[in-house]
């Protein structure tokens, strides 16, 4: 079990790092129908059995993805509240399926929102600094320049695929941007007006789970007064009670310092993920409209209370 | 002047034994002291390199360069991944047999780093034995590479000096590496069948396994594929496995076979991928490597080492059915430690001069076949034994899995044991019946 933990840890951390939350969502939704057809049944009740067993791994995962823990729930409902009607493999699959196709609709449509709430918080002139992965952050830049809109965009690098990637992105949607080292971002804190973030997740220590490096830079540029915006979805809330150790991982590998000169080897620390208070963030952007921190967290907290029933059936 | 190339030659073999120096810069530094000694003067030296094996391996460099860039590996390696549907059983033949077949067309060392990369990622996502995966592939590439004329170096060596062409490799070893894949495979699978044990039944194994495949798609299908580059470098592949087999016809050597592959296929996909471009991915220090042994064996023939074995060998015995079995089993057993291309080159003068003493003994032709098998399929029983093994443990040891020595012996040592008996008695059916 163990060992399937570390797995499953490990691939979603891999998938998110390459795609973003919302497609290792969409992936994995997608292979869920998958692994329905693929699975040898003994009996319904198995299946029931097993379906239990993943969700309880996907709750212990290393970062928890809320969004993913939230649509297995809902499927284990849907299953639940359809279960009279479910004689054979093929009802099941057929269940799943289209509540799966719904979920990922869902999803899209209100990616689809988050971006046109967005498109206020652009202005011509503004000078926008990015850092992490987010699908949802580039598709609003996106759309922004499809809409003539005039402003430039400062892309922080991190690491080199996720920075590569980005640029990509960027490139392909005819957004003008400079690239800078997240290192000597000090040099630019009176150019750049906006800091756009996206988030994996947010939980009821009021912390934002985000891509590494992240929290360093927020917290120069809200020291420095340039507001910060938050982009997700209220569907990324992870609704269950957070542990510290579940929200990053720590990698420590011997690492190999190629140099003209010297071959180097050392210990190198590293995290998968970063947290981010909800306090260094000056709006949070999510499909419903545009939050101050302390909405957000009223909002939150009522979603919270609201699935209080779930958290006992599903934990 | 006998001292000074059998002391070139053996502190040669030490040397790229234990890989402590690159073993082409070992192999030009011999050369060049058997030169300056003069063991051999510069025009023997130029004479004594084989050039039509050196074209033969620069042209397939050339197009497998190309094939590579093309994507059409990633993509074969992606639908690999795909119709294993993660059952570990699938997943391991799957991939050996893929390994395999991709050997007997490519260079064993490409085959394992294309490979390797998706079978710890399937294996490591799965919790299946990644150690077991990476040794059998290392394993199958040389198994695969005794198949052709192009399979394997030592391979190339032989048909090229001892005028084997493609389908002379094929037609006789096709038997015997059929057999031999099934017993290995079959035996590994008897030996961890617990590791290799059905995952269908249970939902959580088959989700990860789908998700791992899923990224392995998007990783290896990431690149968009040119239909025109892909289209013309599987053309290019099958071109040349016809000229491969109509060689005789053709009435050219494989060398001059070898040279006009590449170039064409440079002609036709430069809009694709530059020349340029094209000429460093062409392993030089591997071609430097055999034009360096070239001269090293010339000198050893030269100051009469090479009829000194000869004789030895050809005076222990007249007996086909015995030298055949100390060829397959002492080029075997000395390629688990030896690097089996110097052997090779050292073996083929020695194997010249036994037929040219036993002439007109039927069945001479098995003592290739012998050295082929015996060279190709000894490298597997150590990780020093192949140039694809030594890259599958360090290409392992770089996503944290370590490969013993004795790790990788304790698969690789009885999988050669078998694959050298069933040469041995492959070869004695064929003497004695066929």
């Amino acid at each position: 079990m163990a060992n399937l933990q570390d797995s499953l840890s490990r691939i979603i951390r891999h998938i998110e790092a390459d795609l973003g939350t919302s497609a290792l969502t969409d992936l994995s939704l997608s292979n869920i129908i998958d692994a329905v057809n693929n699975f040898e049944y003994r009996s319904l009740e198995d299946f029931y059995e097993q379906f239990k067993e993943l969700m309880a791994l996907m709750k212990t995962t290393k970062p928890r993805i809320g969004v993913l823990i939230f649509h297995f729930c809902e499927l284990w409902e849907e299953m639940s509240d359809q279960k009279q009607g479910i004689a054979s493999k093929e009802d099941l699959y057929n269940v799943m399926e289209s509540a799966i196709v719904m979920m990922q609709n869902n999803n899209r449509s209100d990616a689809a929102k988050l971006v046109n709430e967005g498109l206020d918080c652009i202005q011509d002139g503004d000078s926008i600094l990015i850092h992490n992965h987010s699908r949802s952050v580039l598709n609003l830049l996106i759309e922004a320049r499809r809409k003539k809109k005039k402003f430039k965009v400062v892309l922080a690098e991190q690491e080199a695929e996720k920075t590569h990637d980005m640029v990509k992105t960027l490139q392909a949607g005819e957004v003008p941007f400079v690239t800078v080292p997240e290192f000597m971002l000090s040099h630019l804190e009176k150019e750049v007006n906006k800091v756009f973030l996206g988030a994996l997740t947010f939980n009821n220590t009021y912390n934002f789970v985000t891509d590494a490096g992240t929290n360093s830079l927020v917290a120069e540029f809200h020291h420095a007064k340039v507001p910060i915006y938050l982009f997700m979805t209220s569907r990324k809330f992870s609704l269950w009670d957070t542990k510290e150790s579940q929200q990053t991982h720590k990698v420590t590998q011997k690492h190999c310092g190629c140099h003209p000169e010297d071959m180097l080897t050392y210990d190198r620390v590293k995290f998968s993920h970063d947290r981010l208070p909800l306090d260094l963030v000056d709006k949070v952007i999510t499909e419903e409209g545009v939050f101050s921190p302390k909405e957000i967290k009223e909002l939150f907290d009522k979603r919270y209370k609201d699935y209080a029933l779930w958290r006992k059936k599903y934990i | 002047m006998l001292w000074i190339a059998l002391g070139v030659f053996f502190v040669s073999l030490v040397l790229f034994t234990f890989d402590w120096i690159d073993k082409t810069v070992v192999a030009l530094g011999g050369a060049a002291i058997l030169i300056v000694t003069g063991v051999l003067t510069w025009e023997e030296a130029m004479m004594a390199i084989d050039y039509q094996t050196i074209a033969l391996l620069f042209g397939l460099m050339l197009l497998m360069g190309f094939a590579q860039e093309s994507g059409l590996f990633n993509w074969l390696n992606m639908k690999i991944a795909r119709g294993s549907k993660g059952s570990p059983l699938a997943v391991f033949v799957l991939l050996m047999l893929f390994t395999a077949g991709l050997s007997t067309v490519l260079n064993n060392v490409t085959v394992v780093l294309l490979i390797i990369p998706v079978a710890i990622a399937l294996s490591q996502g799965l919790g299946l034995n990644t150690k077991l995966m990476v040794i059998g592939i290392a394993l199958f590439s040389n198994i695969g590479g005794t198949l052709t004329l192009i399979g394997d170096p030592p391979n190339t060596l032989i048909g090229v000096q001892a005028g084997l062409s493609f389908m002379d490799f094929v037609k006789n070893m096709i038997i015997p590496i059929i057999v031999m894949s099934a017993l290995v495979i079959g035996g590994i699978m008897w030996v961890y069948r617990e590791d290799l044990a059905p995952i269908k039944r249970n939902l959580s194994k088959v989700f990860l396994s789908g998700l791992i495949i899923k990224r392995i798609q998007y990783q290896f299908s990431g690149k968009k594929m040119n239909k025109f580059f892909v289209g013309a470098t599987v053309a290019m592949i099958f071109l040349s496995i016809i000229a491969f087999v109509i060689q005789p016809l053709l009435g050219l050597n494989v060398g001059l076979i070898g040279l006009i592959i590449g170039i064409v296929t440079a002609l036709v996909l430069f809009r694709h991928h530059s020349f340029q471009h094209a000429l460093k991915e062409v392993e030089w220090d591997s071609l430097l490597f055999f034009i360096a042994l070239f001269i090293q064996v010339a000198a050893l023939e030269k100051v009469g080492f090479l009829s000194m074995i000869t004789d030895g060998i050809a005076g222990f015995s007249h007996n086909i059915p015995l030298l055949i079995l100390v060829i397959v089993w002492g080029v075997g057993l000395a390629s688990i430690f030896i690097n089996n291309i110097p052997l090779v080159a050292l073996m083929i003068p020695v194997i010249f001069d036994i037929q040219a003493s036993l002439a007109g003994t039927p069945h001479l032709d098995l003592l290739w076949w012998a050295l082929a098998l015996g060279a190709c399929l000894g490298g597997n029983g150590s990780v020093i034994g192949s140039s694809s093994g030594l890259l599958a443990v360090s290409m392992a040891r770089k996503h944290g899995i370590d490969i013993s020595f004795g790790g990788f012996m304790k698969v690789g040592l009885p999988v050669t044991i078998v694959t050298l008996a069933a040469s041995s008695a492959y070869l004695l059916v064929r003497f004695y019946y066929f």
